[in-house]
């Protein structure tokens, strides 16, 4: 039986609090995947792109 | 290939950030990159718009947003990854140290809502003022600073609940999000 007094239910799990660790974590972890990205090599087709819009090609 | 005039030579050298920030609200990269692209166009279709001295960089980051949820989020089954599964599949960084601990923080982040992303990553990573955040998202300072608290907060409960692959812990996930004012609908 669940609410058997031979067995009480375990009282429920205390919200974490947020500290300054945790908030260390978030940041670091946004500014290495932002910073990860941005140093990907730059794929040939942005340079196209604007290499025709330079030409007027547009599209 | 032509040599970029001053305005494309501008362009390009905010291109990585600009794909960066795409790839926070769209995570399939290739969809993020299309999305860079359509922002691309039209910033060179309204550079004439565009004044010399002013901030280029958040007047690119600007079309981008509104690209983003003018046209992709028409899209958003395709365009969005709200179970993580793309993000999983196609992260970026397999080699770098604590690689794990990566692909959970971007599972998180991809489950918030775009509103409190675009908010948390343009402060905390981007590098913008809560002005500038403010500028670009077409919204007040209060609101930003309201969004990137609660996009915290969220995440620290997803990154405190979250286990990689472990299906009782997204439901679990599932369930926080449900829980938080603010999360989950959009």
């Amino acid at each position: 039986m669940i609410n058997s007094p031979d067995k009480p239910t375990p009282a429920p799990r205390k919200p974490r609090e947020a500290t300054s660790r945790d908030t260390d974590l978030i940041g670091r972890n946004l500014r290495s995947l932002y910073g990860g990205i941005e140093q990907e090599a730059l794929p040939p087709k942005f340079l196209e792109l604007l290499d025709r819009l330079a030409k007027g090609d547009g599209k | 290939m032509t040599a970029p005039d001053g305005f494309g030579a501008a362009l390009v050298g905010h291109l990585p950030s600009l794909r960066a920030f795409a790839r926070t609200l769209v995570t399939d990269a290739a969809r993020a990159d299309d999305l860079v692209q359509e922002t691309v166009m039209k910033a060179w279709a309204a550079r004439d718009n565009f004044a010399a001295g002013t901030n280029l960089r958040a007047w690119l980051f600007t079309i981008l947003r509104n690209t983003f949820y003018s046209e992709f989020r028409k899209r958003r089954r395709e365009a969005e990854d709200p179970d993580g599964t793309l993000t999983a599949r196609l992260s970026q960084h397999p080699a770098q140290e604590g690689a794990m601990a990566m692909r959970d923080f971007e599972r998180a982040l991809a489950q918030i809502s775009s509103e409190q992303r675009e908010a948390i990553v343009l402060v905390g990573a981007a590098g913008f003022s809560y002005e500038e955040a403010a500028a670009v998202c077409g919204c007040a300072v209060g609101t930003v600073k309201s969004r990137v608290n609660r996009a915290r907060q969220a995440l620290l409960v997803l990154l405190g609940e979250v286990g990689a692959g472990d299906p009782a812990a997204d439901r679990r996930m599932a369930a926080a999000l449900g829980a938080l004012p603010g999360l989950g609908g959009m």
